[in-house]
């Protein structure tokens, strides 16, 4: 087991932003017949997702909205924050990296580290446990994660997983707190690389042309598209990921009792609901934010976390096991204490970035 | 577990009416046979006879029988 032990470090704030593009079946009838929307529908109940590409938005800018309203909101001296981690795929630029654009947009200081991540659906809890892994050997009064993603802008129109993905990003502050202490389980099998994948644009297969082409799933999508195998993700969640979130509970020598919310990556409700089921954990543990968002990749764990604050808010702190899994194929269990007052409601937003696009005359 | 009982379990999993799967059916040729289908049988499966199937095992499914092959203990 590939177990991290972290003390003196907590969360002191949550706050998730998304586009306000909105879509649903109406939306989605225009590209697929009335019958398989509500097929998927019915199966994976995301009912609606935010898109950030008809406003311009990247996951650079969700991000930089999520965190600088947070930081505003906790009023923190943006001078103290000595680590910037941004988790996502879907970075603005090839190089350098979105951490670094939103070091300026966020004015933190040049005594901050910043750096991107690669991760997706598995980055909270992989960048919870970075990010306070930098804490725990600096002095750094405040480390900020920020995870978004845009997965929607690379899958093919005529894939029911266009219905699914939704664009979000989520800041987290993280400050010290003596009294801290929590574990963190990270796993990841590469054997499964083609689990999930886009197989085109990076260097390996740098300009593949743009034929669409008929995959095994019947779908018809370019190498610029992501391809996703339906059935290995499902055997990987209900499997793979239900055996970690056991063994976690087994060695932390907890069970379902000792927690108050299991926050899941909201990949669809077919999956949730039999990870539930196996686990046999009670609905009014698990906040979903699916039903209105969509799987929204890294920032999915905050997302439920914010969506379902309102079941929450009699408890000042509450006890989480979160559960991330995806792209990698990457997993990962945490738990920790989380002070109520400190998670935020989702907002929606129209902000973005122009000048982010470079004009190469002024350059 | 009888072959009528298999089909009757094989049927509710793919939303068919009762009675319209027949052994020697081919899968592909079934309107209902897709992605979601393949889903809900893996959960009928791995709930009813506790075998864990895999996209491979899918790949070897021609016809109906091949299914109601593994349907067991």
């Amino acid at each position: 087991m590939a177990l991290f032990r972290t003390s003196g470090v907590e969360i002191k704030g949550i706050l998730c932003a998304v586009p306000e593009h909105r879509e649903d079946r109406t939306d989605h009838e225009k590209r697929f017949d009335k019958e398989a929307v509500d097929r998927v529908l019915a199966s994976t109940e995301i009912n609606a997702i935010h898109l950030g590409q008809y406003a311009g938005q990247t996951a650079g800018d969700l991000g930089f909205t999520a965190a600088d309203t947070l930081l505003n909101k906790l009023d923190i001296d943006r001078s103290k924050i000595g680590i910037l981690v941004f988790v996502s795929y879907a970075t603005d630029y090839r190089k350098p990296g979105t951490s670094s654009v939103l070091q300026k947009r966020l004015g933190l200081s040049v005594d901050c580290m910043v750096t991107d991540v690669g991760q997706a659906c598995a980055g909270f809890v992989y960048g919870q446990q970075i990010v306070e892994s930098l804490m725990m050997t600096s002095d750094s009064k405040y480390g900020l994660l920020i995870v978004a993603d845009t997965g929607n802008r690379m899958v093919s129109r005529t894939d029911h997983t266009s219905l699914m993905l939704g664009d979000a990003g989520a800041a987290i502050l993280f400050g010290r707190n003596e009294m801290a202490e929590h574990e963190t389980v990270l796993q990841a099998d590469g054997f499964r690389f083609k689990t999930i994948i886009v197989p085109g644009g990076g260097f390996r297969d740098l300009l593949p042309d743009e034929e669409s082409v008929e995959c095994s799933d019947g779908v018809m999508r370019t190498k610029y598209e992501l391809f996703m195998d339906g059935l290995g993700v499902l055997s990987f969640s209900t499997n793979d990921v239900v055996d970690s979130i056991r063994a976690y509970m087994t060695h932390t020598h907890t069970d379902i009792e000792d927690y108050d919310v299991f926050a899941f990556h909201q990949a669809n409700m077919f999956i949730i609901k039999r990870m539930m089921k196996k686990l046999k954990l009670p609905a009014e543990k698990v906040p979903i934010s699916l039903h209105e968002y969509g799987n929204t990749s890294c920032a999915s764990i905050p997302m439920a976390l914010c969506a379902g604050i309102d079941n929450y808010r009699n408890k000042s702190e509450i006890k989480v096991l979160a559960s991330g899994f995806g792209i990698g194929l990457a997993w990962g269990v945490t738990s920790f204490s989380l002070n109520t007052a400190n998670i935020y409601p989702i907002i929606e937003t129209g902000d973005c970035y122009p000048e982010g696009v470079l004009n190469l005359h002024e350059m | 577990m009888s072959e009528s009982e298999k089909l009757k379990l094989l049927e509710e999993a793919m939303e068919m009416d009762e009675g319209s799967l027949k052994p020697e059916l081919v899968l592909d040729e079934i309107e209902e046979y897709d992605s979601l289908t393949k889903l809900a049988i893996i959960v009928l499966i791995e709930d009813e006879f506790g075998k864990k199937l895999s996209a491979s095992d899918f790949k070897g499914f021609t016809t109906v029988a091949d299914i109601l092959s593994v349907m067991e203990a």
